[in-house]
């Protein structure tokens, strides 16, 4: 009797339950306004790995390019939703990523990827599937033949490779060892600095190259202080540039070293401490302007940080993005259309537009740590 | 001559690294018969405990590093509590285990960057450098090799000479006859762990001092202190340390020849060519399966 009882009374408990948001539900669409329809983007860049370090402030600018965009609708009629993946820039990861992008969550763009490897691996996904990518600091030269649907508001390397060599040039450095990480960007990057380094007639003495994820450089060292070089160039990302530097000091290699973008980070600072002081990096330029302070003081206000390297570029790219969809039908081939005819954009990154292989061209500017911090630095 | 001191002085320091994740790896299967991929992350972890006592609440170094060791002991004794005993319960096969190990790698892995974040973080410490015979080395390098030694004699008293010891190698042998003369082998398992998981800490403490930390350092150390294991013996604590540091010399010594994108891939030769041709490693005895 008693159990019946128990029985009836939990079975009124889950009716209960069950109903009450069923009522809720249906009372909602009624208290709403006019539907908005959606459009949904992919942000795609490394939340965890080396790179995790620019990879996340990013995410940072971009969350807040799209709540900028939703509030003041940027994309008249539609709600811009944007779904953020991890590739670690790890080609492997990324076309996973983008698969999925491409397939399940059908995104009408993809903002990104962060690394040159990731954006060349998922290019030929992209460009089968018609799907626009447009990358914020993906470098390489070869993501020019990419393909139609490839775009980047960076310049490509062939500028950096240029502004590198003939900077060490300028120092009168003569000799010159490499070292980097064993990846697209990378690998492309030094490319172009030795060959124009050539140009120039710096002889590169020494090329040491590492695997991603590395933390044992002593022996590339060793072999690179060998050479005698004047200078060292280093391509590295954050984390391993960190413990590069480290091992450079502790060897007692006492060496001029000029840097890459991706060593353009506070993490490198951070991680390698003194070791860190007097290393000179080349870094597509970011001008100041009224766009870069309104930039700037929004990424503070969010993150209570300075913006870092990459932010303000992928913030525009986001509203690159969003203004094309709303002056087309929102198909990526239209966007794509628009993009190539745009004409001069001015963002937080400066004053740019896509010339026929969705390239942009920008200046260099030259930073250097001092006193534990990131200084402009003006080459006499 | 100094290069050359250099470079045999890179491959012990590297060596010395990867017997410190090898030791503690090997021990736990050479006793629990099973490969504790997990111990990757149990180093990671106390690498950020370390971090966090040391750093972010700022407590006296030794106490630090006290807290770290008992909290690296306490995980990896969680993990077998909560995950590997109730599939040994179900007499769950080697593979089972190994997944889960790898499941539990991966967990510890997203949770380490959920809390602490992508960001390269370090320990600062007074590091002097010493010059030795032409070569250098810092005070922490000195450290992780004397350290790595001192755990080889430990730990080989541990087996060889201990009650505790000779009960661990009783229940590695067979666990059944070990049960009629009374050894518990659940609580063996326990006090595996907790000394393996030790042994992560230690591990951790000190490769994040000198390597700095981030959410996945332990996957590529683990990788390599399993194949420094199985150079010297999967089953052999002092064979896994002797593995490794041969692993580090062949490693550091043939990019001074080979170029250096190579590293990775000498170490995985090393590996292919032991499994191969001889899979119980150097100090191993070969088993002959029933």
């Amino acid at each position: 009797m008693n159990r019946t009882l128990i029985g009836i009374l939990s079975l009124l408990l889950v009716l209960l339950v069950a109903c009450a948001p069923a009522q809720e539900q249906k009372a909602e669409p009624e208290a709403k306004p006019v539907e908005k329809g959606e459009v949904v983007f992919g942000w795609l860049g490394p939340l965890t790995g080396g790179a995790a370090t620019i990879g996340v402030p990013v995410k940072d600018a971009v969350e807040l390019a799209v709540g900028e965009i939703n509030a003041n609708n940027v994309i008249p009629g539609k709600n811009l939703k944007m779904i953020y993946e991890d590739d670690s820039c790890d080609p492997k990861k990324s076309t996973t990523s983008t698969q999925k992008f491409v397939d399940v969550d059908k995104v009408t763009a993809i903002v990104g990827g962060l690394c040159s490897g990731t954006v060349l691996a998922d290019a030929p996904i992209v460009e089968d599937k018609k799907v626009l990518m447009m990358s914020f600091s993906a470098t390489n030269p070869k993501i020019k033949d990419a393909g139609d649907y490839i775009f980047r508001n960076v310049p490509s390397d062939n500028g950096q490779g240029t502004a590198a060599a003939s900077l060490m040039q300028k120092l009168g450095y003569k000799k010159v060892g490499i070292i980097h990480i064993q990846n697209d960007y990378a690998v492309g990057l030094t490319d172009v600095f030795k060959g124009e380094a050539k140009k120039l007639g710096l002889e590169v003495v020494a090329t040491e190259t590492y695997n991603p994820d590395s933390t044992d450089f002593k022996t590339q060292i060793a072999k690179i202080k060998a050479k005698r070089p004047d200078a060292l160039y280093m391509v590295s990302h954050p984390a391993d540039a960190a413990i590069v530097l480290k091992q450079i000091s502790e060897l007692g290699f006492k060496v001029p070293i000029v840097g890459a973008d991706a060593s353009k980070d506070d993490a490198v600072i951070s991680g390698a401490g003194k070791a860190a002081e007097g290393l000179i990096v080349t870094l597509p330029g970011v001008p100041k302007s009224p766009e870069l302070e309104k930039f700037a003081s929004a990424y503070k206000a969010k993150t209570g940080k300075e913006f870092s390297a990459y932010t303000p570029e992928a913030y525009d790219v986001v509203y690159i993005l969003a203004k094309a969809c709303g002056a087309t039908d929102c198909t990526s081939t239209a966007m794509k259309d628009y993009l190539y005819g745009m004409g001069p954009y001015t963002g937080a990154s400066g004053t740019y537009e896509f010339d026929k292989d969705g390239e942009v061209d920008k200046p260099y500017d030259y930073f250097v740590v001092k006193d534990g911090k990131w200084e402009q630095y003006v080459a006499s | 001559m100094s290069i050359a001191t250099q470079l045999i002085l890179n491959g012990i320091i590297a060596g010395a690294i990867y017997a410190l994740v090898a030791s503690g790896f090997s021990l736990i299967y050479s006793v629990t018969k099973f490969m504790h991929f997990a111990h990757g992350a149990v180093l990671a972890l106390g690498a950020y405990l370390m971090y966090t006592f040391a750093v972010g609440i700022g407590l006296n170094f030794w106490l630090a590093i006290l807290l770290t060791l008992i909290c690296s002991s306490f995980a990896g004794v969680l993990m077998d509590w909560l995950v590997y005993r109730p599939l040994r319960k179900r007499k769950a096969s080697g593979a089972v285990l190994l997944i889960a190990s790898i499941a539990l790698m991966i967990l510890v892995n997203s949770l380490i960057l959920a809390f602490w974040g992508a960001d390269v973080k370090t320990v600062p410490v007074r590091n002097p450098v010493f010059d030795v015979l032409g070569a250098r080395v810092t005070l922490i390098q000195v450290i992780i090799i004397i350290v790595s030694v001192v755990l080889l004699l430990a730990l080989w008293f541990l087996m060889k000479r201990t009650k505790l010891g000779k009960a661990m190698r009783a229940v590695a042998d067979n666990k059944d006859v070990a049960m009629t003369v009374g050894i518990n082998p659940e609580r063996i398992y326990t006090y595996t762990f907790a000394i393996g998981s030790f042994l992560a800490g230690v591990a951790g403490i000190l490769i994040g001092i000198e390597q700095n930390l981030y959410p996945i350092m332990g996957l590529s150390l683990i990788i390599k202190g399993f194949t420094g294991a199985v150079i010297g013996s999967l089953a052999s604590v002092p064979g896994s340390v002797l593995g490794s540091l041969i692993l580090g010399l062949v490693e550091n010594i043939g990019i001074w020849w080979l170029p250096s994108g190579y590293k990775d891939a000498i170490a995985f030769v090393l590996l292919f060519i032991f499994l191969l041709f001889r899979p119980s490693g150097l100090l191993g005895v070969k088993v002959r399966e029933a």
